[in-house]
């Protein structure tokens, strides 16, 4: 292990609950996630899933009262987040780990200049002068594609694109070690995807940041992400390196959602979608949380609960069906 | 609005008798929204506890002439007891003739509340009325309306109601007319916002399509949709036009004397603040609750019709 | 945004006129002649045609109140009735009064109501929230004037601290701004915790809170920037509220402003400062609103930009 695979981050069996009016919404199960110097790790699954309270819960910012951090342990930097004082947890927030938003219609303040949003963080975590960190601030600006002169406008007077650059420019702004990415592109026009996309790529290059890029859109991991962890209501269920995920699918639920993205080579296939949807997350299903919707689910399923277990020394799977002698999915054998 | 009216005269009873479902239709509907309002408002129970105590306040302003004798108990003078302090005879004291204040208090109620009522029916009348036909019409009519509706409003309506009753004279029934006028604009509003809203819904292009007259349309399906916003705002109109009537009692311009007002009852116990403070305390106290039990009983039934905005 | 200023004070006049015409017809239609009143009850009808006459009283109304517009563009708005005083230098030395005495309530509302609205939203459904929705219940519906009289029962004549009528120095506008200032405490504090509740939801928020900002920077630099929006909204909804009742305030605290001059000469019959005071009211009025528009421009970027681009 060299210096280059230091962890940056980890989670580890991490539960989060929502709690109102006596019921309890389980939105995160004991997820275990690792995050190497550099690298990008893809969080996949359909809204609802718990992609966004894992991201929140990262930076120590679920909503309190109704939301609570249950269980485990999240570590950045050799330090557990969880056992911080919100004096400790400020600190780290934009300085070691920085989120981009995912509405970036939403995600400003109307009524500051851009600038003023940027330069912000800047002088919180670099006890720099107003002036300095503005000037900061406007380069940023000019790093993300937007003009240093509109650093004085306000979010009203940006497109959607620009908006979601000025995002990422305030989560770029200390230089975080983490980065933390939910849904980035996922509100922007197909056009304007691929150009932030590209950005945010060749930035975390040049910033040597780790990031955790959180959307639903296969095409995204393929493109920028190198580990994959297949997040389904609030549970892990396959993990492993980009080829184990795409190449070596094992888990139902990621087959399906592969079999739910059309083939741009082959219109002969028929769609698949997958039954049903997402289970009630304040009453999750017995046994595997998938087996409602599992076409390959049996009695075993509803009552069992899959651990998820090494196939490979890089890939993890959380499904039962593999105790069946011989089994395998429909996608690995054609 | 006759062209429409001929057509619809001309067309076969086969619409008529689909006219008439359709109104039926529409009272069961409020009907049963009705209900549904009133199981919403009996959750709140600070509301229902207001209404309650309100109703019995209007139960004494309804029989004040019976429980008291309005000559006799209430402006009869009698200096040999005047300036008590409040005691079991007297439990609110006696002002400077010597009158029971229990008795002028209470009967002040039907005063205070008639007024306050009466105007605010003469301003959701009025109101209703120009907001209607400004929404529905629109153009330089509508134009006219909103922009001296505007123009009311910017005239504090203290100052208004004064100018009122300068030039048609104090007198119960001006104050009355004096109140209902400035009230107008917001009933005007309200009216219009709402008879704007529905009058391009498709129902109502339905009901164009066979043949309804604009002015049938206009009360048998505009109106009634802006009915449950003009009652809140109804009743949260009776409990400022309470202070406001007494406001204008207490500075001399209301109602005239001795007519035992709350507002001019205040006002002249104000003269004996240091020697019987009893004397603005009751009347005061009278206005405040009624005011603030009208307020929670219009908030509840706020709430009630619209869910949804309660937080 | 200059521009707009402009443009929008140039409003301010066609207002005033419709204002001032309609309040100057009402006051002609007044009874009382005011060269009956000059003459007194012992004139020949000789007399009476030549001062009626003189005073160009037999000229077409139009034609007077043409003459009125141009005589109240240079300083005169006529003489008062009794002692023959300029009403323009009678208002004008009055106005100042009224200014600060709405300008001090509304600090004092500022000051209560926004730390109270953000806490009460902040922590939504814990004791102080239900102190400050107790709070603006109780102020909503508590008369004005009633409460200027507890005031100045408990801290003028029961202890004695504070003055309970006319200008003596600061300490004696305390007393009055609290009793104008209730009311707007009561709905600001309603709307500062509703639009922080609203508020507190925003993404933006969470987008601060990220960049490892604290508490109270959150609260304090994001959230109540946004909040101001509706904070303005309402104290300029409110403004006529406020004036209204800083007149019934001034008769209570004999404060020397226009509602105290104005409630004096309608007791008093004299219609000309009357009609003055309220034509100088109306442009007061006129003249807040404006403020408060312009003041929308600074505190919200986006209805400056359209301003701008409105121009």
């Amino acid at each position: 292990m060299n210096s280059n695979d230091k962890k940056v981050l980890e989670v580890k069996n991490l539960t989060v609950t929502y709690e109102s009016e006596g019921s309890v919404v389980e939105a995160v199960n004991g997820i275990n996630l690792d995050l190497t110097a550099r690298k990008t790790v893809g969080l996949v699954g359909e809204t609802g899933a718990g992609k966004t309270t894992t991201a929140l819960s990262l930076l120590g910012l679920v909503q309190k009262p109704q939301g609570h951090v249950k269980n485990g342990k999240i570590i950045i930097n050799g330090k557990n987040i969880l056992e911080m004082t919100e004096k400790e947890l400020e600190n780290i927030r934009g300085k070691e780990i920085a989120m981009i938003f995912q509405d970036p219609m939403t995600a400003l303040n109307p009524v500051m200049t851009v600038g003023d949003q940027i330069a912000e963080s800047i002088v919180k975590h670099e006890k720099v002068k107003y002036e300095e960190a503005f000037a900061k601030a406007s380069e940023l600006l000019e790093t993300v594609g937007i003009d240093k002169a509109r650093a004085k406008e306000y979010p009203h007077q940006f497109s959607g694109g620009m908006r979601q650059r000025v995002v990422i420019a305030i989560a770029l702004a200390c230089r975080p070690g983490i980065l933390i990415a939910d849904e980035p592109t996922t509100a922007l026009d197909v056009t304007i995807q691929a150009q932030v996309l590209d950005m945010m790529k060749k930035l975390k290059d040049e910033y040597e940041t780790s990031m955790i890029m959180i959307t639903h859109d296969l095409g995204v991991v393929a493109e920028i992400c190198d580990e994959v962890a297949v997040m389904y209501a609030g549970h892990i269920l396959e993990y492993g390196v980009l080829e184990d995920i795409f190449n070596r699918t094992k888990h139902p639920y990621t087959e399906g959602l592969f079999n739910s993205i059309p083939d741009i080579n082959d219109d002969k296939i028929r769609l698949v979608p997958i039954d049903g949807g997402m289970p009630d997350p304040s009453n999750l299903p017995k046994g595997c949380v998938f087996h409602p919707r599992c076409p390959y689910a049996d009695e075993k399923c509803k009552t069992e609960k899959p651990e998820l277990k090494n196939i490979s020394e890089t890939h993890q799977v959380a499904c039962i069906a593999y105790d069946r002698p011989g089994f395998s999915l429909g996608r690995s054998n054609s | 609005m006759l062209k429409a009216g001929n057509e619809m005269q001309a067309k076969t009873m086969n619409i008529k008798t689909r006219k008439t479902t359709m109104a039926g239709d529409s009272t069961s509907l409020q009907r049963s929204k009705a209900s549904e309002v009133w199981l919403q408002f009996r959750k709140n129970k600070g509301a229902v506890v207001a209404l309650i105590l309100l109703i019995l306040i209007v139960l004494v302003a309804l029989f004040s002439d019976i429980i008291w004798d309005y000559k006799d108990d209430v402006i009869k003078q009698n200096i040999s007891e005047k300036l008590q302090g409040p005691s079991l005879a007297h439990p609110f004291g006696t002002d400077h003739v010597g009158r029971d204040m229990v008795a002028r208090v209470g009967y002040g109620t039907r005063y205070s509340l008639s007024i306050a009522l009466a105007s605010v029916v003469i301003a959701v009348i009025a109101g209703g009325i120009l907001g209607a036909i400004a929404g529905y019409f629109g153009g330089w009519i509508e134009n006219i309306i909103m922009r001296l509706t505007d123009i009311f409003t910017m005239i504090p309506s203290a100052l208004m109601a004064i100018g009122i009753i300068v030039i048609i004279g104090i007198k119960t029934s001006n104050l009355v007319i004096a109140l209902g006028i400035t009230n107008i604009p917001v009933f005007t509003r309200i009216t219009r916002a709402s008879v704007m809203t529905v009058r391009n819904c498709e129902y109502i292009e339905a009901s164009r399509a066979i043949g309804a007259s604009e002015l049938y349309i206009l009360f048998v399906h505009a109106l009634p949709n802006s009915m449950s916003q003009i009652f809140v705002q109804a009743t949260l109109a009776v409990g400022n036009c309470i202070i406001a009537a007494s406001s204008l009692s207490f500075i001399g311009v209301g109602v005239p004397v001795p007519t035992p007002e709350w507002g001019a009852l205040l006002s002249m116990g104000r003269s004996y603040i240091q020697s019987a403070p009893y004397l603005t305390l009751f009347p005061g106290l009278a206005i405040f609750v009624t005011v603030m039990l009208i307020n929670t009983v219009g908030d509840g039934l706020r709430d009630a019709l619209d869910p949804k905005l309660k937080q | 945004m200059i521009r707009y200023i402009i443009r929008r004070m140039l409003w301010v006049i066609p207002t005033v006129l419709v204002v001032s015409f309609l309040v100057y017809v009402a006051m002609d239609l007044t009874p009382g002649d005011p060269a009956n009143a000059v003459l007194g009850d012992v004139a020949t009808d000789e007399q009476y045609n030549q001062v009626r006459e003189e005073m160009g009283l037999n000229d077409p109304i139009v034609v007077r109140y043409f003459r009125y517009v141009v005589n109240a563009v240079q300083g005169d708005l006529g003489t008062t009735l009794y002692g023959k005083r300029s009403v323009w230098d009678e208002v004008m030395s009055r106005l100042p009064y009224t200014i600060y005495l709405t300008l001090a309530s509304i600090v004092v509302a500022v000051i209560f109501s926004l730390p109270l609205g953000i806490l009460a939203g902040i922590r939504q459904n814990t004791w102080i929230d239900t102190l400050a929705s107790v709070f603006s219940f109780v102020g909503m519906a508590i008369p004005n004037f009633w409460l200027g009289i507890l005031l100045i029962m408990a801290f003028s004549v029961h202890l004695g601290w504070l003055p309970s009528m006319g200008v003596h120095g600061f300490k004696s506008i305390i007393l009055p701004a609290i009793t104008v200032g209730t009311g707007l405490t009561a709905s600001l504090t309603r709307t500062v915790r509703a639009a922080m509740l609203d508020v507190i939801r925003q993404d933006y928020l969470r987008t601060a809170r990220a960049k490892g900002l604290s508490n109270r920077v959150v609260i304090l630099k994001h959230a109540l920037k946004n909040a101001m929006i509706p904070i303005v909204t309402i104290i300029g909804t409110n403004m006529a509220g406020l004036l209204a009742g800083a007149m019934v305030t001034e008769t209570v605290f004999s404060w020397p402003g226009i509602g105290y001059l104005t409630i004096k000469s309608v007791l008093g019959g004299d219609y000309n400062l009357v009609t003055g005071c309220i034509i100088i009211t109306a442009v007061l009025m006129s003249l807040i609103l404006l403020l408060i528009d312009v003041i929308y421009g600074f505190v919200d970027p986006r209805i400056k930009a359209q301003y701008v681009e409105g121009r």
